[in-house]
């Protein structure tokens, strides 16, 4: 039953889909619009196939992927370990708690400057506005999920020998999963639309370029079905790692420990 | 059922309010007519800042496109890129733009329905560092920055061309680009966060009076004196349809290039007020024999092969000057 | 005279959320030998949770608690706890798992012990045929049941254990009262058991107590019906109504 209903979604959704674009093209083609601005379907397939052969378009994709990773594991480690000093008291944690609800309040973009003005010029500014994209929202969900444990896990590893980081581990960790890959899906997501932002204004960084300056370059050169072309890699890139990373985790994980 | 009906409702509802504070039927459902006769009346001039649109400054402030063009209403905008004015000309929102060589070439070549109308002036440019080690683009390192203020940048092309004349490859240098805007670039380069820096005056101007930095010769050797960097671009539209308003904007750009070259402390004294800055010193900037305004041409053509053949455009480059200028303009 | 396992002296528990909040547990004396099976009965509200929750360490007391010897300051693995909750369970490991977790925890890193230990406590809760099963796929008696096989997987000096049946259905409640008491014959356990029912405590305890809303202990009998109890049995009616009449005065509803 549930099945057939999602077959029947799926397909719809691909009927609107297809519709779209055919209404696209037709639109494109049809005179009434600047083909310049809003190029048709074919010549933004054009774009993306030229992008990958002839623009090293997978190369701008990795190298963006790779700053938000490095930037991901770093902001995660450190809501980890600042959430996991908040276990040790009430002040540290109510301390720690305004100022995650002040930073939170940040956008990266405006911290640009400052970063500049910290860091120099390079990688580390963008990989520092990837860290504060990630950490505030990680320690949300981190802290939530802590203080919304079930207490009885928490005593039953008491219980059983646990003690400190072994407790946190044992017990915090997985007890309170669902949260933190949440936590991280939200963080990700802030991340990958933040570096984008920041690589379309901060520009080259003098060691690679990412997909943001991708199209800003195609942005340059008045190239719009270039631009089209960059946003449906980045539309994959989300689509890849909902599917075949966050849901196959949870799959793995928490739908597989009846914990959602 | 009578979900459905307070939904639709909802929409409806919806789409109005956009529709209203878009501002976007209003004009086509009720007075088709009169929006069109309002864009009769007007001349919409994008600019940007600094002193390479000085020409502009001087026209907006003397009121002379109004001169020239009666019962006219102009209307100015000032963006912060080349880019940004293609994307306004591009939806049909501006008719002329001050813009950097490179995007005006690149706008034409990608099918963007406009050409330069006049060139406005030649600013100097050039690399200066702070590294006593670098004297020539051979000395800069895989690990040196330079700033920029873009990818793509008129700054950018000359840093190419010189890379390939001395260095042998276009591309040799571009990644030691950092993109960074004039002024935060001449900040980066006193403080020391990168090596190098190519740009333009005024700030050329100061750092060149700063004895800490000194020039890295080249760009004069591809880019020399008197080829224009800045132009003005005009529309098809505006000027096969609307021949008196474009011959307007450029007799008044005329008559401010004018004023500019014969009453620099006149001029200065505009120009410094605008941006906040001592017109004296404006003046000196001015008087600089290095700083030429001038609406004739100069070297469009090669800069447009140049980025042709070294790959600055998706699309290949306008074939003629001609397909490049509109006929009144003069030069190569 | 069977070895004292547990040992409370004038224990005394007051949450002080304000300045005259009433003590929970007051001046409670217990003494429970090895191998006792102790019920304790009371209306919700007495401090038969707290009593247990002092005993295993999860809440800080005034007075004594020594189990063989030792007073208690923390949780550890020589008191172990089977809680109401089904949910006890940690979701994240299988069964087996589950049940292996105290011993490695504490240190026990043979693959070989580990699961030997482990599937011998499942056994004695026949529950050997799902040890690769998470806990989700269990029905709530199960899970229950695995909750007893962790519990006595550390051989633990007393099994506490509070509520543990309660929200079972009735047949299943009779069978794993069936089997617990099978279970500590077999293994000679020391275990403490709240439970606010009364047919429960007789079918199950060598010894009832009962508290009273005060937190002190309001009756002390020993149960000397023979296992296995049933409601025939002799001795019985008299038990019940004993209790009965008591948790009636106690100001209990129910």
């Amino acid at each position: 039953m549930i099945e057939r209903q999602t077959l029947k979604n799926l397909r719809a959704q691909l009927i609107f889909l297809i519709i779209v674009i055919i209404g696209w093209q037709v639109m494109s083609n049809s005179g009434m619009v600047n083909q310049l601005t809003f190029p048709s379907v074919t010549s933004i397939g054009h774009a993306l196939v030229r992008g990958f052969t002839q623009e090293n378009m997978a190369e701008y994709v990795l190298y963006s992927l790779s700053l938000l990773i490095r930037g991901l594991v770093i902001g995660i480690l450190l809501a980890f370990v600042f959430s996991s000093f908040c276990m040790i008291s009430r002040t540290v944690y109510s301390i720690y708690n305004m100022v995650t609800s002040i930073c939170d309040l940040i956008p990266g973009v405006a911290l640009i400057p400052i970063a500049m003005g910290w860091f120099g010029i390079g990688e580390s500014v963008i990989i520092f506005i990837v860290v504060h994209g990630v950490i505030w929202p990680m320690s949300r969900s981190i802290l939530g999920g802590f203080s919304g444990i079930n207490r009885m896990y928490v005593e039953e590893g008491k219980i059983f020998g646990l003690k400190g980081a072994r407790l946190i581990t044992g017990v915090y960790l997985p007890a309170t999963l669902g949260t933190l890959i949440s936590g991280i899906r939200m963080g990700w997501a802030r991340a990958w639309r933040g570096l984008i932002a920041i690589e379309m204004i901060f520009g080259t960084t003098g060691s690679g370029a990412g997909i943001g300056w991708y199209i800003f370059m195609k942005r340059t050169n008045l190239n719009y079905a270039g631009m089209f072309a960059a946003l449906i890699v980045i539309i994959l890139i989300g689509i890849i790692v909902e599917y075949l990373v966050f849901q196959v985790i949870e799959r793995k994980t928490v739908v597989k420990w009846g914990m959602v | 059922m009578k979900l459905r009906k307070t939904f639709v409702f909802l929409i409806a509802l919806a789409l109005f309010s956009v529709t209203v504070l878009t501002g976007c039927g209003t004009g086509s459902v009720s007075g088709s007519g009169s929006a069109e006769a309002e864009k009769e009346k007007t001349v919409t001039i994008a600019m940007q800042n600094g002193m390479s649109y000085a020409p502009l400054t001087i026209m907006k402030e003397q009121q002379l496109v109004e001169k020239y063009c009666e019962g006219v209403s102009v209307k100015w905008v000032t963006l912060n890129s080349g880019s940004a004015v293609n994307e306004g000309m591009a939806s049909g929102e501006i008719d002329f733009g001050g813009m950097g060589l490179s995007p005006a070439i690149t706008a034409v070549s990608s099918g963007l329905k406009i050409k330069i109308a006049s060139s406005m002036d030649s600013m100097p440019n050039a690399v200066m560092s702070n590294d006593p080690d670098i004297h020539s683009f051979a000395d800069i390192q895989k690990d040196d920055k330079i700033a920029a203020v873009n990818m793509g940048s008129f700054q950018h092309i000359l840093l190419a061309m010189a890379a390939k004349k001395q260095l042998g490859d276009a591309k040799a240098l571009d990644k030691n680009i950092v993109a960074m805007s004039h002024p935060d670039g001449m900040t980066a380069l006193l403080n020391g966060s990168v090596n190098l820096q190519i740009t333009n005056p005024p700030y050329l101007y100061q750092e060149q009076k700063n004895s800490t930095l000194h020039e890295v010769e080249g760009i004069a050797d591809v880019w020399p004196k008197g080829n224009s960097t800045i132009v003005l671009t005009a529309t098809e539209e505006i000027h096969d349809q609307h021949p008196k308003r474009y011959n307007g904007v450029i007799k008044a750009l005329q008559e401010s290039i004018d004023f500019i070259n014969d009453n620099p402390k006149e001029a200065a004294e505009i120009l410094a007020a605008a941006e906040e800055l001592s017109a004296s010193e404006y003046q000196t900037w001015l008087e600089n024999e290095e700083t030429i305004f001038s609406t004739e041409c100069k070297g469009i053509m090669t800069a447009a092969k140049f980025m042709d053949e070294n790959g600055f455009m998706d699309n290949p480059a306008p074939e003629s000057f001609s397909d490049l200028a509109f006929d009144n303009v003069k030069g190569n | 005279m069977n070895h004292v396992r547990l040992q409370v002296e004038r224990l005394t528990k007051n949450y002080r959320t304000s300045p005259d909040s009433a003590d929970i547990l007051s001046n409670l004396d217990l003494s429970v030998p090895e191998g006792e099976f102790l019920c304790i009965l009371g209306p919700s509200g007495c401090g038969k949770t707290t009593l247990v929750r002092c005993i295993a360490g999860l809440e800080d007391y005034e007075g004594t608690i020594r189990v063989d010897g030792n007073t208690v300051t923390g949780p550890g693995p020589d008191r172990m706890m089977v809680f109401q909750d089904y949910n006890q369970l940690f979701p994240w490991k299988t069964v087996l798992k589950n049940v292996q977790y105290p011993m490695k925890v504490n240190g026990i890193r043979d693959k070989q012990e580990l699961r030997s230990r482990a599937e011998e406590k499942l056994k004695m809760v026949n529950l050997q045929e799902y040890a690769d099963y998470y806990p989700h796929q269990l029905s709530g008696g199960m899970k229950q049941r695995v909750a007893i096989a962790r519990g006595l997987v550390m051989n633990p000096g007393i099994l506490l254990m509070d509520e543990p049946f309660a929200a079972l259905d009735a047949m299943t409640r009779n069978k794993l009262q069936a089997e617990l008491r099978r279970i500590k014959e077999e293994e000679n356990l020391t275990v403490i058991f709240i439970t606010h029912n009364i047919q429960e405590s007789i079918v199950l305890g060598d010894r009832i107590i009962m508290m009273d809303k005060g937190g002190r202990i309001k009756l002390d009998e020993r149960n000397t019906i023979p296992k296995p109890v049933s409601p025939d049995s002799e001795g019985y009616g008299a038990m019940w109504r004993l209790f009965e009449d008591a948790l009636g005065d106690t100001g209990a509803e129910g």
